[in-house]
C-alpha cells in the first residue's frame, strides 16, 4: 500500500471514529433530564435556586430538544466554524477555550516527555547492559532499576503527586502547587511591562528578560513534572531493557565483537535494533500521558486541558466534552499514524 | 501437574515471584476475614464507622482529621475510620479488578474470536469498530459513562422491562469495560488466524462439526492462553484506573471503604488547610495498600502468565 493510501484510509477512518465518537457522546445527554443540565449553570451565590424557573431555562438553552437535534445543531456549528462548538459555560467557542488551556499543558509536555523518554532509554540500556555482562548472577544496580520501575509502575499516579505534594511542598516548603506564585502573578497582571508570547510562563519569562519569573514557574514545574516522568519512565525503561537483552543474544553482537569493536559501538548498534520496540509502545504511552495530564493537573490545580476535562465532565458541557474528545482523539490517532509511518524507516521490513 | 511444578521451580528462583504470590494472597486473606479483623457496625459493611457530631440539624461540621492513636490505628479522616476503610477496602479492591478485567475480557473475546474466525467482511467491520474503541480518549469516556449513567437503568427490552440498579462502583467497572474489551479482542482474533490453520481444526470440521462447535470446542480452547495471560497482567492496572476515578471525585464519595474515594478526601482536607503537613497519614495508608495490592498483581502476573503459557509468556514478558 502506497503511503497516500495508507494516509487516506486512515483519515477516512478517523473522520468515521470521530463522527460516532462524537455521537455516542451526545447520546449519553439522554440519560440526563433537561433541567438537572440547566441546573448546572445556576450559581447558588448569585442567585437562589428557587427563584429560577428550570423548565424555561431549559427551553431557552435548548436542552430539551432530542438528542439528534441538540447534535446535529453542534455538528453544524462546528463546521460552519470549525470551532467545535460553543460552550455557555465559558461564553466562547470550544475550540478557544482548549485553545487557552493548551499552553499550560504543553509546558508540562514539553519537560516531562523528553525526560521520560531518553531517561528511560538510558536507564533500561544500562540496566541491561549490567544483566548481560553478569549472566547467572543478579546484578546490584539491576535490580536497584527493575525494583525501581515496578514499585512506580504499582503506585497510582495520584498517590505519587500527593505525596510528593506533601513532602517537598507541606513539610519541606521547597516547591509549590499551580503554575506561579502570587507576587510573579501580580507582576504579570498588573506590571503592564510583561508580554506575552507563547503563554508558557518559563519562556516567556525569558523573553521578557525576567529572569526571577523564570525561575519561580521552574520552582512550580518541578513537581508535576516529575509526577508525569513518573508516569511513563516504567514503560520505556522495561521495554528497551528487554527488548536490548534480546538483542544482545543475537548473532551479529557476536561478530561485532569478533571484530573487536568498542563496547561502546556495539551497544549503539544493538540499541537501534531495539528502538523498533520502544516505537511499539508509544501507543500505551500516550495513553499513559493523557491519563497523566487529566490527575496531575487536578492534583497540582495547573489549569490546563486535563483540568479542563475534569470540569467540562462535571459540568455536563456536552459542547465541550465533545470538542475536547475530538481534540484527544485526533492527537492519539495522529500520533500513531505518524509511529506507523516512522516505523517503516526505522525498520524496513515492516510494509504498511 | 506439570505446571503446578513449574511455579513450584520459578517461585523458588525467583523472589520477586514468591513477593508478588505473597503479597496477593495476604491480600485475599484480609479480604476473607475483614468482619473478623474490622467487625461492621452498621448495616452496609462498606460504609465506615462514623464518629463525629450528629449529621442531624440545620448545619453539621464533621470533625477535623485525627492522627493515628490506638483506637483508630490509621487516623480518622472527617470522622470515618481509616483502618475500617484499608481492611474492607480490599474488598472492593477484589470486586472491581476482578469485574472489570472479566467484563472487559468477554466482551473481547465474543467479538475477537467471530472477527477471527469469520474473516472477510465480518471481520474488516469488527476490527474497525475496535479500532475506533482503541482510539477513545480512555480516562475522559470513562468519566462521562460514570456520570451518564443513571443509578437505575431501565432497559425496555420489549416483552419485559429490566431494571438495574447500579452503585457507582459498578458504572466505573461498566466504563472500565467498555473502554477495556478492545485489547483482548485484537489478541484473541490474531491467536484464532494462527490457530485455524492447524490440522485439527480441518478435521474437526471434516467430522461435521458446526461452526459454533469448531470455534468454540476446537479452536477457542487452543488459542485463549495468551488472553489469559494478558488479564492477569492487567488486574492491577484495572484497579489504578478504577481509583484515578473515584479519584478525581466520580467514585462511592465520603465515608465509603473504597481507596481512590478515602485519598481523595484526604486531598481536599490537605488542600483547603495546608499548615496541616503532619496529615499526611490520611492518604499515606490507603495508599501504600492500593500499591501494594497492585504491585502484587502486577509481580504475580508475571509468574501466571509463564505458568499459563510459556511460549507466549517468553514473548510477551516485558521484565525479563
Amino acid at each position: 500500500m502506497g503511503l497516500a493510501r495508507f494516509i487516506l484510509r486512515r483519515s477516512i477512518l478517523m473522520v468515521l471514529t470521530l463522527f460516532v465518537l462524537t455521537l455516542a457522546i451526545y447520546y449519553t445527554t439522554t440519560f440526563f433530564s433537561p433541567t438537572q443540565r440547566a441546573a448546572m449553570f445556576i450559581s447558588t451565590t448569585t442567585i437562589s435556586p428557587e427563584r429560577v424557573n428550570l423548565d424555561e431555562l431549559a427551553r431557552k438553552l435548548h436542552l430539551t430538544d432530542p438528542f439528534y437535534v441538540q447534535y446535529l445543531d453542534w455538528l453544524r456549528l462546528s463546521l460552519v466554524t470549525g470551532k467545535l462548538g460553543y460552550t455557555l459555560n465559558f461564553r466562547g467557542f470550544v475550540l478557544d477555550v482548549i485553545w487557552q488551556r493548551f499552553p499550560p499543558t504543553i509546558e508540562l509536555v514539553m519537560f516531562s516527555a523528553p525526560i521520560a523518554i531518553l531517561g528511560g532509554i538510558k536507564l533500561g540500556t544500562y540496566s541491561a547492559r549490567r544483566a548481560y555482562q553478569k549472566t547467572g548472577r543478579e546484578d546490584l544496580m539491576d535490580s536497584i532499576i527493575r525494583a525501581f520501575t515496578t514499585l512506580t509502575y504499582s503506585m497510582p499516579l495520584f498517590f505519587t503527586g500527593l505525596l510528593s505534594l506533601s513532602i517537598f511542598f507541606l513539610s519541606l516548603h521547597w516547591f509549590a502547587p499551580q503554575r506561579i506564585g502570587s507576587e510573579v502573578e501580580n507582576f504579570i497582571f498588573f506590571s503592564g511591562t510583561w508580554n506575552w508570547y507563547t503563554g508558557l510562563y518559563t519562556i516567556d519569562a525569558l523573553l521578557n528578560g525576567q529572569l526571577w519569573i523564570f525561575l519561580d514557574a521552574l520552582r512550580h514545574l518541578v513537581l508535576p513534572v516529575a509526577t508525569l516522568t513518573i508516569s511513563m519512565l516504567p514503560v520505556v525503561v522495561k521495554i528497551t531493557r528487554s527488548s536490548m537483552l534480546a538483542e544482545y543474544s543475537r548473532p551479529y553482537v557476536t561478530v561485532a565483537r569478533a571484530k573487536g569493536l568498542k563496547e561502546v559501538e556495539v551497544i549503539s548498534r544493538v540499541r537501534k535494533n531495539a528502538m523498533t520496540s520502544i516505537l511499539t509502545v508509544s501507543s500505551i504511552l500516550l495513553a499513559n500521558l493523557l491519563t497523566g495530564i487529566v490527575v496531575v493537573e487536578y492534583v497540582f490545580s495547573w489549569g490546563g486541558i486535563g483540568s479542563l476535562a475534569v470540569d467540562a465532565t462535571t459540568w455536563l458541557d456536552f459542547p465541550l466534552l465533545a470538542g475536547l474528545s475530538v481534540v484527544f482523539c485526533l492527537i492519539f490517532v495522529i500520533t500513531n499514524l505518524v509511529v506507523d509511518i516512522a516505523y517503516t524507516y526505522v525498520d524496513p521490513r515492516v510494509k504498511l | 501437574m506439570a505446571r503446578l511444578r513449574l511455579l513450584y521451580r520459578m517461585l523458588r528462583a525467583s523472589p520477586l515471584l514468591l513477593t508478588g504470590t505473597i503479597i496477593v494472597s495476604s491480600f485475599a486473606a484480609i479480604a476473607l476475614l475483614a468482619p473478623v479483623l474490622a467487625p461492621p457496625t452498621s448495616s452496609d459493611p462498606y460504609l465506615c464507622p462514623y464518629e463525629g457530631p450528629p449529621t442531624t440539624g440545620p448545619i453539621f461540621y464533621h470533625p477535623p482529621p485525627t492522627l493515628p492513636s490506638s483506637e483508630h490505628p490509621f487516623g480518622t479522616l472527617l470522622g470515618y475510620d481509616l483502618y475500617y476503610g484499608c481492611i474492607w477496602g480490599v474488598r472492593i479492591a477484589f470486586y472491581v479488578s476482578i469485574l472489570a478485567t472479566v467484563l472487559s475480557l468477554a466482551v473481547g473475546l465474543c467479538i475477537g474470536s467471530v472477527a477471527g474466525y469469520l474473516e472477510g467482511i465480518v471481520d474488516e467491520v469488527l476490527m474497525r469498530f475496535t479500532d475506533a474503541f482503541f482510539a477513545l480518549p480512555g480516562i475522559l469516556f470513562v468519566l462521562l459513562i460514570v456520570t451518564a449513567l443513571p443509578l437505575r437503568l431501565e432497559l425496555n427490552l420489549g416483552l419485559f422491562n429490566l431494571t438495574l440498579a447500579m452503585s457507582s462502583l459498578d458504572r466505573i467497572i461498566l466504563g472500565l469495560a467498555i473502554v477495556g474489551w478492545p485489547q483482548y479482542a485484537r489478541v484473541i482474533r490474531g491467536e484464532i488466524k494462527k490457530v485455524k490453520q492447524q490440522d485439527f481444526v480441518e478435521a474437526a470440521k471434516a467430522v461435521g462439526c458446526s461452526r459454533l462447535r469448531t470455534l468454540t470446542k476446537h479452536i477457542l480452547p487452543n488459542s485463549i492462553n495468551p488472553v489469559l495471560s494478558l488479564m492477569f497482567l492487567n488486574m492491577g492496572g484495572v484497579l489504578i484506573a478504577a481509583s484515578t476515578i473515584s479519584f478525581l471525585g466520580f467514585g462511592p464519595g465520603e465515608g465509603y471503604a473504597e481507596w481512590g474515594s478515602i485519598i481523595a478526601g484526604a486531598r481536599s482536607w490537605l488542600i483547603f488547610m495546608p499548615e496541616t503537613s503532619q496529615f499526611v497519614w490520611l492518604f499515606l495508608m490507603p495508599g501504600v495498600f492500593l500499591s501494594a495490592f497492585v504491585l502484587g498483581w502486577s509481580l504475580l502476573g508475571d509468574a501466571l502468565m509463564y505458568v499459563i503459557d510459556p511460549a507466549y509468556g517468553r514473548r510477551l514478558n516485558v521484565w525479563g
